[in-house]
């Protein structure tokens, strides 16, 4: 099987119309993914860390676990901690990519959906759009899997 | 020129390897799309509701916000309509980014991490994605590849 993502630089196909950037293009090109990947991880991660290490996972526990109607809400919002604290140092390194994504995108779904879906659309007033962008950017993750620069390249397994 | 890229492994589950072959490659081009896609509705927001609609933009303390809320809304309107189709990526992905650093350092730096609290969380996100389509362009799912040029 040949290459699973679109990781291709413009040399394969437009010409730059400014020539002398064809260098950059091709060098910065293939990180894009990986970029993203690694800053959607390393933006969840702080979450896991004030769940786990800060009483926040007691105090979804006793709120948005109970606002999105999970029973029993400790059990969910342990889940919820773990998840985000070991799920985005995996996604951020790309080990189990689709697994771990998947989880995130629904996770991001109930946040989006069940808890700030009446507030709107727009984060000013804790709408669901940023939320939902880390849905859809997980969702792309599991379609995508970890790509070039992924600890499930490095180990030539993946699912 | 056809620049050769290293084969994926096989999935554990070989019968997902049939899921993936089809949407794998969209993966770039979604997340490109969504970015974008974001965008509208808050340069609709900023048109139609002027500078007063967005805190963050009456967070600027700006002497004359109107013309700055027309130009940031049409930056944002056209912009995410054109880094949604793909078209002048890399340009528009520019001005986007240079949107997002002058709202993170003039506005959101203050309001701390949070996105909950107007944070840099969520402007991090869309700057890291402005910066991704710049990096890559268009790709093989967007106008500037079916135009064939492209900055």
């Amino acid at each position: 099987m040949t290459a699973i993502i679109d990781e291709t630089c413009p040399s394969d196909g437009a010409k730059p119309i400014i020539p002398g950037l064809t260098g950059f293009y091709r060098c910065a090109g293939p990180f894009s993914y990986a970029f993203v990947r690694i800053v959607t991880a390393a933006l969840i991660f702080p979450g896991g860390v004030e769940k786990l290490f800060y009483g926040g996972v007691y105090r979804i526990a006793a709120g948005n676990i109970v606002k999105a109607g999970f029973s029993p809400p400790l059990a969910w919002a342990w889940a919820v901690c773990l998840l985000e604290f070991f799920g985005s140092l995996m996604l951020g390194a790309g080990l189990l990519t689709r697994p771990v994504a998947f989880a995130l995108a629904v996770e991001m779904a109930v946040i989006a959906f069940r808890i700030h879906f009446a507030a709107g659309f727009f984060w000013a007033d804790r709408g669901y759009e940023f939320a939902l962008l880390l849905m859809l950017m997980c969702i792309a993750f599991t379609a995508g899997g970890g790509g070039r620069y992924s600890v499930d390249r490095y180990l030539g397994k993946e699912f | 020129m056809t620049e050769t890229i290293p084969p994926a492994p096989k999935p554990i589950l070989p019968i997902c390897a049939a899921i993936y072959r089809p949407v794998a490659p969209l993966a770039n081009a979604f997340m490109r799309f969504c970015a974008g896609a974001i965008f509208i509705p808050h340069g609709a927001q900023k048109l139609l509701g002027g500078a007063a609609a967005d805190k963050f933009v009456v967070a600027l303390g700006l002497a004359n916000p109107a013309p700055w809320a027309a130009f940031l809304g049409t930056l944002e309107l056209a912009g995410g309509i054109m880094l949604a189709l793909g078209l002048l990526t890399r340009p528009v992905a520019l001005l986007l980014a240079a949107e997002l650093l002058t709202m993170i350092f003039a506005v959101h730096v203050h309001n701390g991490f949070a996105w909950s609290s107007g944070g840099v969380q969520y402007p991090l996100l869309l700057l890291a994605l402005c910066l991704a389509a710049l990096f890559r362009g268009g790709g093989r799912y967007s106008l500037d590849r079916l135009i064939g040029k492209e900055f």
